[in-house]
């Protein structure tokens, strides 16, 4: 089996916003501010975190998520419970 | 001590399988063009009925970005945008320094179904559990409606959502002329949106037996009010939206009149949670009038609730007769669901303003696929084409489930 990497956490994660949100993935960046940026709220951010678990099968702390201010808080919060 | 307001037509708006623009439900409608069609947005093979009134021009991305497309459900997105043409009709920006003195009250009987279907899906479907999507619960409320055009609007008064199954648009539309009336509330935005074509519910009135099975090949045919032959309904979406306003506010702003909502019937059958009663129906009729301060001779006109269902038809034509006598025989009514299907909650909303259009127009629309009319059902159905007509006032019957009535009486305004 493919060993998880931060990277692909990252990539993942990028993909999954997009689509979420009506975006193209690749003008996405770890970098954004998830409400100022890509305008995210906190049902968005509940069914991107839920997709992202599917895909992981991995259970991420709701009141962590809700807290989570840039992409890459959620992309850091997976890689930690994953021990990656 | 508040004086009695007489209450006034000042928007209208509209997204129907015959057309989402007030001149294109009024050619559809009153031209007779059917827009009964076969069911393409999900798999009907296994239904003994394969057809409904679809909404086929409306085009959700010219009206919503993509967080109002993800939270708002079809009937939701129709409510709004018939209630957008009512409000820019009527000029609601009048109102800009008053929002509070304006109100919102919708009917819907489903509300987002379709959200039910995809919510259940995932929990059932598939071998396993998938995630529910978090805008499932605010695309299934029923309030949805209401809120959206309150928050899009900007309006502060009342907002209700209404639900007497069948009857829940004409309710709503009397409810809020009585708010009016009792000089509560200057304006009301009102009338009904449901968008309840989903598989599932499909099946559920199917098992009820009131659709009509035999005419997947020639939907135009499929429902016959008053006709000997006929075999029940067919599904159908839309929303009417209508703005009320006091006549004297109405005046005040130098607005324009479409019509004015004169008086309202409703009343409980009591007896059945799925069978009509005529006394029942009979009496909504009767309120309405007196309501209106109207009597029989004075209708030239009555929309009917017209199913096309074997039970309906002649029960709600013996009630025209106790309430009209013998005139009954040639009072000419016809039914809307001919043409465009029952849209559920919004039928009797879309059917007060065809009304409110025969009315302002001297023109009735008519009853599609009666060829055959049946004696039981005697009165002048107005077959097939619209006829010019001298109104002055009309009723509009809407009967429900749960024997909920309600009847509109719709007056011509005279200046």
């Amino acid at each position: 089996m493919e060993s998880i990497t931060r990277k692909k956490i990252e990539e993942t994660c990028l993909e999954t916003i997009a689509k979420e949100m009506g975006l193209k993935a690749g003008d996405l960046n770890e970098d954004m501010k998830l409400r100022d940026d890509l305008d995210i709220v906190s049902l968005d951010a509940m069914n991107i975190i839920m997709a992202l678990e599917d895909e992981f099968n991995v259970e991420a702390d709701i009141e962590t998520v809700l807290e989570m201010q840039k992409v890459a808080d959620i992309v850091d919060h997976l890689a930690e419970r994953m021990h990656v | 001590m508040k004086t009695i307001q007489r209450v006034v037509v000042t928007g209208r708006g509209v997204v129907s399988p015959v057309g989402s623009s007030i001149q294109d439900y009024w050619e559809g409608l009153f031209g007779g063009i059917s827009a009964v069609r076969k069911i393409t947005s999900f798999d009907t093979a296994k239904s003994a009925c394969q057809i409904a009134g679809i909404v086929t021009d409306f085009d959700a991305d010219a009206h919503f970005n993509f967080r109002e497309k993800k939270s708002y459900e079809r009937f939701t997105q129709f409510g709004l945008v018939a209630a957008l043409q009512a409000a820019e009709e009527a000029k609601l920006q009048d109102f800009e320094s008053d929002s509070g003195q304006i109100g919102v009250i919708i009917g819907t009987g489903v509300g987002g179904i379709t959200s039910y279907a995809k919510a259940y899906d995932a929990l059932f479907a598939g071998p396993e559990e998938r995630p529910i999507d978090t805008y499932t619960i605010p695309r299934i409320m029923n309030s949805a409606v209401s809120s959206a055009i309150s928050i899009r609007l900007g309006i502060r008064g009342p907002n209700i959502t209404l639900n007497t199954a069948c009857s829940s648009g004409a309710n709503a539309i009397g409810q809020a002329m009585q708010w009016i009336r009792e000089g509560r509330l200057r304006a009301v935005i009102c009338g009904g949106s449901e968008a309840p074509v989903t598989y599932g519910l499909l099946r559920a009135w199917d098992a009820l037996g009131v659709l009509s099975r035999k005419h997947n090949e020639t939907p135009e045919t499929a429902c016959k009010p008053f006709d000997k032959n006929r075999r029940g309904f067919v599904l159908a979406e839309g929303a009417a939206i209508l703005v009320l306003e006091s006549l004297e506010s109405a005046q005040k702003r130098n607005a324009e009149i479409f019509g004015e909502i004169a008086g309202f019937g409703s009343n409980c059958d009591a007896a059945s949670l799925t069978n009509p009663d005529e006394t029942g129906v009979a009496e909504a009729m009767r309120l309405a009038l007196v309501d209106a301060e109207l009597n029989p001779e004075d209708i030239g006109y009555i929309n009917a609730h017209g199913t096309g269902t074997r039970l309906n038809d002649p029960l709600e034509c013996r009630a025209i007769h106790k309430i009209f006598g013998d005139r009954a025989s040639t009072l000419p009514v016809s039914s809307n669901k001919s043409v465009f299907g029952h849209a559920m909650g919004a039928s009797s909303a879309l059917e007060a303003l065809a009304t409110l259009l025969a009315v302002q127009n001297d023109c009735v629309p008519p009853t599609l696929n009666c060829d055959e009319q049946d004696p039981e059902c005697d009165i002048d159905p107005v077959p097939t084409n619209s006829r010019k007509l001298k109104i002055e006032a009309a009723l509009s019957n809407s009967f429900a489930f749960g024997g909920s009535n309600a009847v509109l009486a719709i007056r011509k305004w005279n200046p």
